[in-house]
């Protein structure tokens, strides 16, 4: 064993160490559990006509449990993120994919164009799909050379459709980079050698390249998740009075209706629902994964 | 050619864009038999074994293996394995699973598959690490694990790039001889690619050695010792001396070459050479081939520079009075005392014949 000059304090870290830990352990404390904890606090309180007061009851979680409407809104939530994971997962792979290995010399330029959008404001990038989707823009009047009434396309905007479209547009390049990373990684080797053992192009995919990409694909469709879920413009933006999701009851909850113990509450059952989804689906990665932290 | 070979390489080019990795080369293996590919990096003998693998197609030419044409197969029709220089073991699966991927695409079913990973593993001695992963192991057994995962397909040929070049000197000497013994074991030919001319020397039944996309000579290890085809083979293969100079005089057989020292040294040239009288010559001298002089025969003369132990033996180096360096090896317990440094050393030439080249340059 070579030994190391630099000193150790009593825990046995090196200063820098220590120094790194306490910085993680200071932001954790301020920007997560601080705030986190004065949610939950602020769940078991009590609101009078217009104050806020102190106090340990479970009212506020029982009117969630009792009104279907909050129950069907996280649903509906889940189900508008779930498909947008869904989607940018498969159209961020094939994107991922075209970039790694057919991409050729233009693979700096299309890098670019898919990391672009992201320097726009989000609004912007929902409210762009307001006019590409609207009764005047471009698909209506497209689709209008051929007949088809604008009345026609009214499912197109103010629906879960238009969410689903515009969250995927700007999500896709959370999965579609972290899974070019994840392929950019594999060695060419290791395709050859699958290859060389009798693999053809399409079964290597399947045992070699897919398993190693799991986790680089499960932490892109984590953050889109967790993104969308959470995401309260998109829908305010191009969902009808049927389209909202929980983020959009919450903030109201904050702000119109001032009842800031209800909106707490609500905000632990979202996070207690995004936890659960995503540790199973972390759990679930892992195991196609084969249980390895891959390359 | 011999009716056993049956892998051949005919008029085989690779071309990169402008880059010209092989000219035209030919090659034989036959069965059974360990081949080395031996050059420095660059000289194409990877490329030959990418091809033969299926990893790249040849520019021109064709390959043939067992009366079959190969070179237009994907590598997955090929029945030919590989051994890579990194291993490039799949991390996300297990040692035992590693070992039995390549039967999964010869319908064997998972049991049998097991199975045989097992008796395979067994064989090089990791039956133990069956369940761990490949992020366990050490750069030696992640080699052992890369063979036994290539030879479970009972593959035609198996080709080796460099494989123990990433190991330490004790474990490379092990896995050396280790490679052979499979080698004899189970049968199969090898082609073994590397740049370590001692490695070819212990392990190959021949030895081909390439340059600049060529092959330069094909041969047995003693064959390839005792009389290279080419000044480049003669000095890339073993431990040589060269001493240029100009021939003075040729007479009966003999050869006089005046170094540029000064210093005239006889030597008898090992094929009957048409090297005429006033050509600049190299002579390849093997540091065995050198004695430290006690008579006052004629020969060279030079400085000590270092004495190397090399246990039963050891190396001097001497540095001639023009500074050409020149090492020879002596047995220390013939009885004559450890030299100075520093001290003048005559040398005389043991064996003969010697190897003569014309010098292409100075």
């Amino acid at each position: 064993m070579p030994k190391t000059r630099v000193s150790r304090s009593r825990l046995g870290l090196a200063p820098v160490t220590l120094l790194c830990c306490v910085g993680a352990l200071l932001y954790v404390a301020a920007f997560v559990l601080y705030p986190y904890g004065h949610v939950t606090v602020f769940s078991f309180w009590e609101k009078d006509l217009y104050s806020i007061r102190p106090a340990f009851i479970l009212d506020n979680y029982q009117r969630i449990s009792e009104r279907p409407l909050y129950l069907r809104v996280v649903m509906n939530s889940l189900q508008v993120a779930a498909m947008v994971t869904v989607v940018s997962a498969v159209l961020g792979y094939v994107m991922a994919w075209f970039l790694a290995h057919h991409s050729g010399r233009w693979k700096n330029l299309f890098f670019i164009l898919l990391i672009v959008p992201l320097w726009t404001s989000f609004l912007l990038r929902a409210y762009v799909w307001k006019i590409i989707l609207g009764r005047n823009g471009i698909i209506s009047a497209i689709l209008g050379n051929f007949g088809v009434v604008p009345e026609d396309l009214g499912f197109l905007l103010y629906s879960d459709l238009s969410i689903v479209i515009a969250l995927v547009y700007i999500f896709v390049p959370f999965i579609a980079i972290s899974v070019y990373a994840a392929l950019e990684k594999i060695p060419v080797s290791l395709t050859e050698a699958s290859a060389d053992l009798g693999a053809s192009a399409a079964k290597t995919f399947f045992h070699v390249v897919f398993p190693l990409t799991v986790p680089g694909l499960l932490a892109g469709a984590t953050i889109v998740f967790c993104l969308s879920f959470g995401d309260f413009i998109t829908p305010s933006l191009l969902g009808g009075s049927e389209n909202i999701m929980i983020a959009n009851v919450i903030i109201s909850q904050f702000g119109a209706a001032f009842d800031w113990p209800f909106g707490s509450a609500l905000a632990v059952v979202v996070l207690i629902t995004v936890l659960v989804v995503v540790s199973s689906t972390d759990w679930m990665g892992r195991k196609i994964a084969g249980g390895r932290d891959a390359l | 050619m011999s009716g056993d070979n049956f892998l051949h390489l005919r008029e085989v080019s690779k071309r990169f864009g402008d880059l010209v990795a092989l000219k035209n080369i030919d090659l034989d293996v036959a069965r059974g038999e360990f081949m080395t590919l031996l050059g420095q990096s660059g000289c194409g003998k990877t490329t030959t074994l990418r091809l033969v693998a299926g990893f790249e197609r040849p520019t021109e030419g064709r390959i043939d293996l067992g009366g079959r044409r190969i070179d237009l197969d994907p590598p997955f029709r090929r029945p030919v394995n590989t051994v890579f220089q990194n291993y490039a073991l799949f991390p996300h699966m297990t040692v035992g699973e590693n070992v039995g991927y390549g039967l999964r695409f010869n319908n064997i079913a998972k049991r049998e598959r097991r199975h045989r990973a097992e008796e395979m593993l067994d064989r090089v001695g990791l039956l133990e690490k069956f369940a761990s992963y490949p992020s366990m192991l050490s750069g030696g057994q992640m080699q052992r694990v890369a063979l036994a995962r290539a030879l479970i397909k009972e593959p035609s040929v198996l080709l080796l790039d460099e494989p123990l070049s990433a190991l330490d000197a004790k474990l490379r000497k092990e896995l050396q001889l280790e490679l052979k013994r499979i080698q004899r074991d189970t049968g199969v030919t090898f082609i073994y690619v590397t740049h370590d001319q001692e490695e070819a020397m212990v392990m190959s039944d021949r030895i081909t050695v390439m340059n600049a996309g060529e092959i330069l000579q094909t041969a047995t290890p003693e064959e390839i010792y005792r009389d290279p085809a080419s000044r480049f083979v003669a000095e890339f293969v073993g431990q040589s001396n060269k001493l240029t100079g100009d021939i003075v005089e040729k007479v009966a057989g003999k050869v006089a070459i005046r170094l540029s020292s000064g210093e005239v040294l006889k030597l008898t040239p090992l094929r009957d050479t048409r090297l005429k009288q006033g050509a600049r010559v190299r002579a390849i001298l093997r540091a065995g081939d050198l004695h430290r002089k006690r008579d006052d025969a004629p020969g060279l003369s030079g400085t000590l520079r270092d004495t190397i132990f090399l246990g039963d033996q050891r190396k001097l180096v001497v540095h001639l009075d023009d500074c050409t360096e020149v090492e020879l090896i002596e047995n220390p317990d013939d009885g004559a005392p450890p030299p100075e440094l520093g001290q003048r050393i005559a040398i005389g030439v043991t064996s003969e014949p010697v190897h003569l080249f014309e010098a292409l340059d100075a």
